[in-house]
């Protein structure tokens, strides 16, 4: 018990190491990015007939309720140049009729690309009138089929994957695009930040008030996003180490990803495993590259309020890191794969994979020594203080991060109740995380079902 | 231990406390501004209004505050105000004093500060601030010179518009962004300054950029340039093909012809010349085209259909003859071209 104890202690300290690296590194990018993106210069070249046109790609299943409006408010984009490709995933409610009802489109015939595989397709929507608008209905695939699909039919050196019910602001994809301005070469994907949409007001696509969620689930998500954007991904993107570009909002681009072999069908965490996809196939054929984060275009997603699809959503995670780990297996601790291999991957199998059965069997086994009088009540209680309050200077800390950004969060003026959220989440939500993220594992050794994510919209 | 962890709880309150203060600390600052620009931005709009319509005195700014809105409310009246009226307001900002702090501020040892500096002067561009901004193209600072380098393009001289191609060559592989809306500057105020950067010699990233820069700007002055480059590496041939593209003009189809017919070029390159020669718009290119409707690329097969659709007549019947082919790969691009 002792040992496991020292153990737990070990990995805890490891966990403060790392992560306070990261949060430093972090700090130096935001302010680099800071005093890049204030610059005159800057937006004149995001509104320069050389900046790269952009094919934004939403695959929708049965979102017959609000994909007009997200269509719309995309086409609204402040972008020099967009298309929007929909792809319907073998919806079977009206998803294609209101598109096509909506914004006059008629079938039309365009021979399908070989480049990426993907499902057949039943029918492509155009607009006569010239709008920059496609919608591909083809059979059931999933996400990282549809994806494919629209890569295949995208006609833009770059594109960007965004959710259905997702909201970008209206500068978001000029803001991501500034890797790309910067350095058109070296960049292949860029991520930007997710905000949690619920609470907020949210009408004709476009999010009009922005307010903190009322439901606890969804505030205890907020803190989790912020933390995870500003604290982590801008941290690993400054080390060219980033693991994740979310697929509710990314700008990739499209003959790197074609050339990668596009997504991988078949499994829950698509978007986590092209990017290690990338990082691997980059450094293989020993082509410069840069995977970046910015820290400041919006994406408004919604997050789940009820236990059971956070659960689920979690649970989806937690695989989908597992199998990509699996399938890059041979990048872990591999110094080909320089700071990804050597520190990224280590990291996220160390924290991510194995952490919550670490952490959970660390509360047991503490208090098991507690109770065996192997552990002074007053180190057991220190110990907890410093697990909490390390918390907090995390969450601080990417707070402050992300209000030195320009676009701070407009309701941190709310801030007493994001801080008792952000002390709150210590007293259960984490460990409910933990044990939810074990339940996961056992399922994936059991190969059960994951289920959907239900969704209530956004809109009115 | 105890006496350890002691210690780190009492270290990591502390660190929470300090980053709580600073977040404090970084928000009263926004707010203290908002409050100032709230305040003082309506005054110093109705001030420089005022000196404009020659009924009011030159503005006074007192505080440093006041003085930064002043000059934020003024670049923005800049941007839109042109001719006299123009003049009259940068010449203020110039007796104010403002030219004198910037070109001091360019000696500054912070990036940032040097590179705010260059930006105001350029912006207020008088003879004077433009005479200050050009030892910024010398500047060590990556950024501070590029911000100086697009900046001073847009009012250059032939000395300035050599230093500022200098500056270009020098940092197209570090700044390919920023040197792209340099060339770009350039090319829209000083068309003649693009040529430097399309003669044998320049670094290949920059002359990607001016010819991008060329078809972009439709220089049809630079087609004998773009021209020659089709012979060049692929990368560069590919760009020229699509700068003739979008200038246009019947004197490049040939070159772009044998291009897209060359199967020793990359299938980018046959593409790109494929692409070009619809824009263009000859029917000359039928034939080519149409042969390259068998072509083994997908994508090269499609942009041969795409273009011979754009080719008129000629185009349309060499594309119905592909749509009767017994071959699928020809067959369908042609059809999707005929119904587009």
């Amino acid at each position: 018990v002792i040992v496991y104890t020292w153990f737990v202690i070990g990995f805890f300290i490891a966990f403060i190491a790392v992560n306070s690296v990261v949060l430093i590194l972090a700090a130096a990018e935001v302010r680099r990015y800071v005093i890049r993106a204030s610059s005159v210069g800057l937006l004149r070249m995001l509104r320069s007939p050389l900046t790269p046109p952009i094919s934004v790609l939403v695959p929708a299943f049965n979102e017959a309720a609000g994909i007009v409006d997200s269509v719309r408010s995309l086409l609204a984009l402040d972008y020099r140049q967009i298309e929007v490709i929909v792809i319907s995933d073998g919806s079977t409610d009206d998803t294609v009729g209101r598109l096509t009802a909506d914004f006059d489109l008629r079938q039309v015939s365009r021979p399908t690309p070989p480049f990426l595989p993907h499902q057949p397709v039943r029918a492509l929507y155009a607009s006569p009138s010239g709008l920059r608008l496609l919608v591909i209905d083809k059979e059931n695939g999933g996400k990282a089929d549809s994806l494919n699909a629209g890569i295949n039919f995208a006609s833009y050196p770059l594109f960007c994957t965004l959710d259905a019910d997702s909201i970008l602001e209206q500068d978001a994809l000029a803001k991501a695009t500034l890797p790309f301005v910067e350095d058109p070469e070296r960049t292949v994907a860029v991520g930007g930040m997710v905000r949690v949409a619920n609470g907020c007001k949210v009408e004709r696509g476009r999010v009009m008030e922005a307010h903190l969620p009322r439901s606890p689930l969804a505030m205890f998500q907020v803190i989790e996003y912020v933390r995870g954007f500003f604290g982590t991904r801008t941290g690993w993107s400054a080390i060219n180490a980033l693991l994740i570009v979310s697929g509710a909002f990314g700008l990739f681009r499209r003959d790197v990803v074609t050339a990668a072999g596009g997504y991988r069908v078949g499994m829950v965490g698509e978007d986590l495993e092209l990017i290690a996809r990338l990082h691997r196939t980059c450094r293989r054929a020993r082509r410069p590259y840069r995977i970046a984060y910015v820290p400041d275009p919006v994406c408004w997603t919604e997050a789940p309020e009820k236990a059971k699809f956070l659960r689920r959503q979690r649970q989806r995670w937690y695989r989908g890191c597992l199998e990509t780990l699996l399938i890059h297996r041979g990048m872990l601790a591999n110094p080909r794969y320089r700071a990804v291999g050597l520190v990224a991957l280590p990291t996220m199998l160390l924290f991510e994979i194995a952490g919550p059965v670490i952490e959970l069997s660390g509360y047991l086994v503490s208090l098991a020594a507690l109770l065996l009088g192997a552990l002074a009540p007053v180190t057991f209680l220190l110990f907890l203080a410093i697990a909490v309050l390390y918390g907090q200077v995390l969450t601080v800390g990417a707070v402050l991060l992300e209000d030195v950004t320009p676009n701070q969060h407009p309701v941190w003026a709310e801030t007493s109740r994001m801080r008792w959220y952000a002390w709150a989440e210590n007293l259960g939500y984490r460990q409910l995380l933990q044990c939810w993220r074990i339940a996961g594992l056992w399922q994936l050794v059991r190969k059960t079902g994951w289920g959907a994510m239900e969704r209530t919209g956004l809109s009115g | 231990v105890t006496t350890v962890l002691g210690y780190a709880t009492v270290c990591l309150l502390a660190l929470t406390a300090v980053l709580a203060a600073a977040d404090a600390a970084v928000r009263s600052a926004a707010r203290r501004e908002e409050r100032m620009s709230r305040l003082f931005g309506p005054v110093a709009e109705s001030e420089i209004a005022g000196y404009l319509a020659d009924i009011e005195p030159l503005p006074v700014a007192g505080g440093k505050g006041e003085r930064a809105i002043l000059l934020r409310v003024a670049i923005v009246a800049l941007g839109d105000l042109q001719g006299s009226e123009r003049d009259r307001l940068a010449g203020m900002l110039d007796q104010l004093g403002y030219v004198r702090e910037a070109r001091a501020r360019l000696g500054s040892r912070r990036g940032s500060v040097r590179r705010r500096a260059a930006e105001t002067l350029a912006v207020i561009g008088t003879p004077g601030a433009l005479a200050a901004l050009r030892p910024a193209l010398a500047d060590d600072d990556v950024l501070v010179r590029n911000t100086a380098a697009l900046l001073l393009a847009e009012t250059a001289d032939d000395e300035t518009a050599a230093a500022v191609v200098a500056v270009a060559g020098q940092d197209v592989l570090r700044a390919p962004g920023a040197v792209a809306a340099t060339v770009l500057a350039l090319g829209r105020c000083r068309p003649a300054a693009v040529g430097a950067m399309l003669r044998p010699g320049v670094p290949p990233e920059l002359k990607v950029i001016a010819i991008a820069v060329a078809g972009s700007l439709r220089l049809a002055s630079y087609v004998a340039e773009l021209r020659a480059c089709l012979a060049g590496r692929d990368d560069i041939a590919a760009a020229a093909a699509g700068g003739l593209g979008e200038i246009g003009g019947t004197q490049a189809v040939p070159a772009l012809t044998a291009m897209a017919t060359d199967a020793g070029r990359s299938a980018a390159a046959r593409t790109a010349a494929a692409a070009a020669l619809g824009s263009i718009g000859d029917p000359v290119a039928v034939p080519a085209l149409e042969a390259l409707l068998r072509a083994g690329d997908w994508s090269l097969r499609a942009v041969a259909a795409r273009g011979l659709a754009e080719l008129g007549a000629p185009g349309k019947d060499a594309l119905r003859r592909a749509a009767a082919s017994v071959a699928a790969e020809v067959r369908e691009p042609a059809a999707a071209a005929l119904m587009s």
